[in-house]
């Protein structure tokens, strides 16, 4: 059954870029289309950051992104408000990296032995670190990596861009308790790899 | 909670750890982890990752993002063909679409003379036209620290905040890269100072008047060696790409080897692009290093890059009455106003000859690239090296690149003409290579290239030109009586009646 749409537009005196998401969605399928700024200028930089997050690749952020909004500006006259917009997008970017993804046959699914002998790699590699060194991000974001796509989104989404479990079940169209189960087994292989580099300090 | 299984466990310490436990739940966690060290300590460290995680580093924004995706946009409805959408009973309406483009193309084959009068005309337009406005130098007001900050790094600030630079790569293979860049947080340089340097190497106070004299001489050639025109161009002097190494050799053949050492560090411990080599050779004396100091310019060649072309081309002016505004321009500069500098600059107009020679062999191919944050000129230096300064005691530690052509892929991800292209400028012709979708090139028309908004708006924001305009409308609004800003004014209407460029037609999106 869909579901009700309750629109925000109640902002017609403020400047554009003041109005909310659905106040300029609602003026970009009347026709104006110049309005499409502010929701880019609004979002490109968490849309770039989440591209970056995914794919640890600076390179390809902004193409990427571009092609994203380019998505979005073709679906928007379609939009109907069943979401928010800002999940909606997120969503088109999750699904356009999985895109991408298999694209470059990037194939990350592997099973939790694998990631036992990825994080003995991972030590031979790594020196000891611990929560206070400058390089404890490049550290986690590497072993983060290391994770199959379907444990690592919902921790991107939920420690990276403080999304809550209902916006993350929504954008990766699954349910609640899928997110907080793939939260908790993500966790506890991103805690496999990491811990020994932890323990040696 | 002792009955729970591990798998239990973990969903629990991960709701934990996110603060999606009601508060009756928190309490018997918390009463469970102060009995159980271990666990609480994998709690710590969950609590730790999220939170590392949380404060993960951001890329850099990117300020082209909406205009390159305006141009993306915009391509992709270009593209759009509704072929696809002509329904099985319009096939006999496409067939006579197909007979009415042959036709079309046979009358535009017939008609090739004329593409070709008028491409004769365009080049002819452009060539006349390059640099025939107002032109001033760009660095007139460069201290010593700056200019030893070039000879170091190879970088001149453009704006006064720092945040934009002039930046100057060459290497071993006469490969130089002129480039417009902008700096963020960390990578703005910190100052260098003179003093700090002298002190550094350890050079005497007679060393230092040396040092000094170097760094002055050439402040005076850097001051001629870009020079931004009215009509929104900017001339770089082919030598500019070689000055600074210049300098840093001259300086070095002005102290002993101790000195040398020190300064070989000084350049490594700055991250610097070049290294003295001949640590061991003794000073050379003040005299004989003055004397050995070319007369700049050397040659008449300048990179060009207007809105509409870029080429390496000859230009003969006065450098002498540049010079001397430069020097009367930095000495007043803060009292001076721009009209007044303009006013100066057209009378030495007498000294600009007018009219380019652009020559033609292979080496005066020039590359534009751009990336997020730059603008890319590459080329390869052909003017004459000589003396000690070229390659006697500095040598270069980076490699240009051979920016090479496009890939139809790249192409195809980048998606923007005006980048993705390649100019050539010769005798017959100025040519300016597209590469489309399909991966063919064609010639494409000047004017093309002219109504690129992501190429005027590069130009606004990197060099001073924009706050010229500037200047020249507040005056046009104030109404105040300047006798060449008016005939200036006039010559420029002149100029726009003249071009009757057709306006772009800008789609909604740009009307922001």
């Amino acid at each position: 059954m869909a579901k009700t749409a309750v629109i925000n537009i109640n902002n017609a005196n403020l400047p554009n870029n003041q109005k909310s998401d659905d106040a300029l969605i609602v003026m970009f399928q009347s026709g104006d289309q110049t309005v499409f700024r502010y929701l880019v200028e609004r979002y490109q930089e968490k849309i770039r950051n989440l591209v970056y997050s995914i794919f640890s690749e600076q390179e390809i952020v902004d193409d990427l992104a571009q092609e994203i909004f380019i998505k979005v500006f073709e679906a928007l006259p379609k939009f109907r408000f069943e979401s928010s917009f800002y999940t909606w997008l997120y969503r088109i970017t999750v699904n356009k990296c999985r895109d991408e993804m298999r694209k470059r046959k990037v194939k990350r699914f592997f099973t939790f032995h694998h990631v036992e002998q990825t994080s003995k790699i991972a030590i031979e590699n790594l020196k000891p670190v611990t929560f206070d060194d400058e390089n404890i991000h490049e550290v986690i974001e590497e072993s983060l990596n290391k994770l199959p796509d379907k444990y690592r989104l919902p921790i991107i989404l939920k420690d990276v861009d403080g999304m809550s479990y209902d916006e993350i079940a929504e954008i990766l169209k699954c349910e609640v308790g899928t997110v907080k189960s793939r939260l908790s087994r993500g966790r506890t292989m991103l805690k496999e790899i990491l811990m020994p580099l932890l323990l040696l300090t | 909670m002792e009955q729970l299984t591990k798998k239990e466990l973990e969903r629990i310490l991960s709701l934990y750890v996110d603060g999606e436990l009601d508060s009756a739940e928190v309490k018997k966690m918390q009463d469970y982890l102060s009995t159980h060290p271990q666990i609480e300590r994998e709690v710590k460290f969950l609590q730790s990752a999220k939170q590392s995680l949380s404060h993960k580093k951001k890329i850099l924004p990117n300020e082209w993002f909406w205009l390159r995706l305006v141009n993306k946009i915009e391509i992709r409805r270009n593209l759009r063909f509704p072929f696809l959408m002509i329904h099985r009973s319009s096939i006999s309406l496409a067939l006579v679409a197909t007979v009415i483009i042959i036709i079309i193309g046979g009358v535009y084959i017939k008609d090739a003379p004329l593409f070709h009068k008028f491409f004769k005309e365009k080049k002819e337009f452009v060539q006349n036209s390059l640099l025939s406005g107002n032109i001033f130098p760009l660095f007139t007001n460069l201290t010593n620290d700056d200019v030893l900050h070039f000879a170091l790094l190879g970088a001149l600030p453009i704006d006064s905040s720092k945040k934009t630079e002039l930046q100057v790569k060459n290497d071993e293979n006469k490969r130089t890269q002129f480039e417009i860049v902008k700096k963020f947080g960390s990578q703005i340089p910190k100052a260098i100072s003179v003093s700090d340097f002298c002190n550094n190497l350890g050079v005497t106070a007679d060393q230092q008047v040396i040092v000094d004299s170097i760094l002055g001489t050439y402040k005076q050639k850097l001051q001629t060696a870009v020079l931004v025109g009215e009509n929104k161009e900017i001339a770089i002097h082919e030598e500019l790409g070689q000055m600074n190494r210049a300098m840093l050799s001259t300086i070095a053949a002005s102290l002993e080897p101790v000195q040398k050492m020190r300064f070989r560090k000084y350049l490594n411990d700055l991250n610097a692009p070049y290294s003295v080599i001949a640590v061991n050779d003794p000073a050379i004396a003040p005299k004989v290093i003055f004397s050995r100091i070319p007369e700049y310019p050397r040659t008449n060649r300048y990179v060009i890059v207007s809105k509409d072309t870029v080429g390496i081309a000859e230009m003969k002016m006065n450098v002498d009455s540049i010079r001397d505004i430069a020097y009367k321009s930095s000495v007043r500069l803060r009292h001076i106003a721009t009209e007044k500098m303009m006013r100066d600059l057209a009378e030495i107009q007498q000294g600009f000859e007018q009219g380019i020679t652009v020559s033609g062999n292979n080496r005066n191919e020039v590359r534009l690239h751009s990336t997020n944050n730059a603008f890319q000129i590459n080329f390869e230096s052909s003017f004459p090296t000589n003396d000690f300064e070229a390659n006697d005691n500095v040598i270069s530690r980076v490699r240009v690149p051979v920016v090479p052509l496009p890939t139809a892929n790249e192409f195809e991800m980048m998606g923007d003409s005006a980048f993705i292209m390649e100019m050539h400028a010769d005798k017959s012709v100025m040519k300016i290579l597209k590469r489309l979708p399909s991966g063919e090139f064609r010639l494409e028309y000047i004017d093309s290239i002219k109504q690129s908004p992501r190429m005027k708006l590069l130009f606004k924001s990197n060099t001073k030109e924009y706050l010229f305009d500037q200047q020249l409308q507040k005056h046009k609004k104030s109404e105040e009586r300047l006798i060449d800003l008016d005939s200036l004014l006039r010559e420029d209407n002149k100029r726009r009646d003249v071009q009757q460029v057709p306006k772009h037609q800008s789609p909604k999106l740009y009307e922001m």
